[in-house]
């Protein structure tokens, strides 16, 4: 029994030193690499450059930061985001929002199924980019998307509650 | 067999009569899903090679440490470490690549082919084998990959190798060859097109091995664990 603890021990920790090992030689190239992601994210919900202080790679807030509290102003966008149980995991997604109330967004995280459910993604399908702007009356009147209810579900409810933290935000302000 | 012979037959047989995708069927999930493009399918067909190799080697290190009543779970263990590890490295240095087939690098760790290897022969051979093993099965996995990638996107696209800058740089980027405007058969770069064409190019694998039965691409009714054992002994 000792011996077989012991050897599991040894076994656990081989692979705790390569992941770890791994995990050194990898942070500072996925930082940068998610970083001009979010950038060029951002820039593109923008549809102009971004502010001068978002350009270093320390601080492009990521869909982490954004959950905790919105980037912008009031009077003219703010940049949030928001996870919402999708099919397989949570679908997170960075959002644009425009006075009065209108929204952008785009799916920064998804495991929903190749071929079905991932249409949100804006780099393979045009679902997402197609309701830029689009205000509360016209994301309630989304149609679900046949075969994928829980996805088209999971983003019409991100894009509703997202609107409603803005206007919640705003309206504090 | 003297040694170097024994060392091609553990290599031959990996990618020939054991080649894990066109012989065993093995692996097809990632292999149709992700198949749609030369880069594509040379990604994956990499990020494989990494994960096989790398637990073949370690699992065969550590065979006289590994209890045989919880094999199993280290196996998995250890293909997961280097599954995550693969995964790291593609977001750290291909994050293009990374994005259009993290999810099925992820789902590597459970890849039968992989875990095939490890509990027929990484673990009851040498490092030197299991590494030999390792490489033919990562070289015949690949063989199939590019094969069914290629030709469809050769069908579907009309091209190969494009987007290959995702891969090696910018300076792929002329690497594209274009065929006419548009594929001759649009529906090989679709799902159900994947099934039609690996269907097609295991039959032609077959009608291949059944006309030339020589020793290498022989026993097509022989399993794995049948030349394992044969070889061990």
């Amino acid at each position: 029994m000792i011996k077989q603890i012991i050897s599991l021990t040894l076994i656990a920790g081989v692979c705790g030193l390569v992941l770890s090992g791994t995990r050194t030689l990898t942070a500072p190239g996925i930082a940068a690499n998610r970083a001009a992601a979010a950038s060029e994210l951002y820039a593109e919900l923008l549809g102009q450059p971004l502010p001068a202080d978002w350009f270093s790679a320390d601080s492009v807030p990521d869909a982490a930061q954004l959950l905790l509290a919105p980037q912008g102003s009031c009077e003219t966008w703010l940049f949030t985001a928001h996870s919402e149980a999708g099919y397989a995991a949570a679908i997170t997604l960075i959002g644009l929002w425009r006075p009065p109330g209108l929204i952008s967004a785009r799916v920064v995280s998804h495991l929903e199924t190749p071929g079905i459910g991932d249409f949100i993604d804006h780099s393979r399908d045009n679902w997402l980019p197609a309701l830029d702007q689009s205000s509360a009356t016209e994301i309630a009147a989304l149609d679900n998307v046949s075969g994928a209810t829980i996805t088209t579900n999971a983003i019409r409810r991100s894009l509703q509650t997202m609107l409603r933290n803005m206007e919640k935000h705003c309206v504090r302000d | 067999m003297s040694g170097t012979d024994a060392s091609a037959s553990v290599f031959g047989r990996a990618v020939l009569a054991n080649n894990p995708a066109w012989a065993q069927l093995l692996g097809l999930c990632p292999l149709l899903a992700v198949s749609h493009t030369t880069v594509n399918a040379l990604g994956l067909a990499l990020a494989s090679a990494f994960v096989v190799i790398g637990s073949n080697v370690t699992i065969s290190l550590l065979r006289r440490v590994i209890p045989d009543a919880s094999r199993l779970p280290c196996f998995v263990l250890i293909i997961a470490t280097f599954t995550t590890a693969t995964t790291l490295l593609l977001e750290a240095f291909a994050y293009d690549l990374y994005l259009k087939i993290a999810l099925f690098v992820q789902i590597i760790v459970t890849n039968c082919m992989i875990l095939g290897r490890a509990e027929t022969f990484a673990s009851r051979h040498s490092v030197g084998q299991a590494c030999l093993d390792a490489m033919g099965t990562a070289i015949g996995f690949a063989i199939a990959l590019l094969g069914l990638g290629m030709v469809r996107e050769l069908l579907g696209h009309g091209t190969l190798f494009a987007g290959m800058e995702l891969l090696f740089g910018a300076a792929a980027a002329g690497w594209e060859v274009q065929f006419g405007t548009g594929g001759a058969v649009p529906l090989a770069a679709y799902p159900p097109g994947a099934f039609i064409v690996a269907a097609l190019l295991f039959a032609a694998f077959q009608a291949l091995r059944r006309a030339d039965p020589a020793p290498g691409a022989s026993g097509s009714t022989e399993t794995t664990q049948d030349t394992d054992k044969a070889e061990s002994s």
